[in-house]
């Protein structure tokens, strides 16, 4: 099979993005693991037939397959002495403990207010490119604003801080606003069936601040 | 009873993995979608391929590269003499425990 620059680059940054996350595991395993992942793309893609892997192929396979972050922890922290060791675990401590705090009680992004046009579905927020599609398909979820007193223009999705709570699945949606080549993009886990009933982590749907008048509750 | 579950699918990985094995040799994509049809399971891609790995190296499987007309050269997994050994333990146990289990559920427990 021969395969593009195109694809080669495309399977070798998802590779990459795994291998963050391999950092604890041994040289050995952490290759043989990469190489389990890389044949899997490619049998893969040729389980779905029609000749050469394209660009979308590779994407959509990629995207069905877990986020890279399922793979493991961040990578080990260089070896450092007991006494910078000491700092370093109460440094961390410290930001678990904050983490924990603004989980629990997320500051309201700012500028959430308006409207948002979907542009994107992402297995994660890094995935993401303001200048390359991601998600091949159509958009289940093409906009969505956020109103004033916690309302959208959905019945059925009402926000506070940075959650979005669905009143008929119960389900509490985290989102994040995030400044990316001087855009303003808003990050909104999905909370599908992979996520409430097989504990998958969630993809997000990424939108962007719409120019166009906003809408009121339909 | 999802954290059971979880626990539980999490538990059965390598003992479905290494039945498997027992039929004859597979490659990753393969047994992936051979344990895929077991709908309860819930198997992904980041839980098997650590898994395989972590059994190579406990000397369970071996690994054969043969060349693949999808892309990179397949890995082959077979199971070693400890590998055997291991799946044959591990079913006289799961028969056991089962056995034990359907007589307490029966109400037939000593």
């Amino acid at each position: 099979m021969n395969l593009s620059k195109e694809v080669t680059n495309q399977v070798n940054a998802h590779l990459d993005e795994v291998r963050k996350y391999l950092g604890k595991l041994p040289a050995d395993e952490r290759k043989e693991i990469l190489q389990d992942i890389e044949s899997h793309i490619y049998d893969a893609v040729e389980s779905r037939g029609n000749g050469e892997p394209t660009f979308e192929l590779v994407e959509a396979v990629i995207a069905e397959m877990d986020p890279p972050d399922s793979y493991g922890e961040l990578p080990d922290t260089p070896k450092s002495t007991p006494r910078k060791w000491w700092i370093l675990a109460s440094g961390l401590i410290l930001i678990l403990l904050t983490v924990a705090l603004i989980k629990q009680h997320p500051a309201t992004p700012p500028n959430v207010i308006g409207q948002w046009e979907t542009v994107d579905f992402v297995s994660d927020i890094q995935q993401f490119h303001p200048h390359k599609r991601s998600f091949p398909g159509d958009l289940y979820l093409k906009e969505l604003t956020f109103l004033p007193d916690g309302k959208t223009d959905r019945l059925y999705w009402t926000w506070k801080d940075g959650i979005l709570h669905h009143s008929g699945d119960n389900t509490d949606a985290r989102f994040v606003i995030k400044k990316i080549s001087g855009e303003t993009y808003l990050f909104l886990e999905w909370m599908s069936g992979d996520v409430t009933l097989r504990e998958q982590s969630p993809k997000y749907y990424v939108l962007k601040k719409s120019s166009k008048p906003e809408k009121g509750t339909l | 009873m999802s954290t059971w579950v979880t626990q539980l699918r999490k538990g059965l990985m390598e003992f479905c993995i290494l039945n498997l094995l027992s039929r004859g040799e597979s490659y990753g994509y393969e047994i992936l979608q051979s344990l895929q049809e077991i709908e309860e399971l819930v198997v992904t891609d980041s839980t098997v391929y650590p898994i395989l790995s972590r059994l190579r190296k406990d000397g369970c499987l071996k690994v054969q590269v043969k060349p693949s007309s999808s892309g990179p050269p397949r890995r082959y997994f077979s199971l070693t003499a400890i590998g055997q050994q291991r799946v044959k333990e591990m079913n006289l146990y799961w028969n056991n425990l089962q056995a034990a289990i359907d007589d307490l559920r029966n109400g037939d427990a000593k």
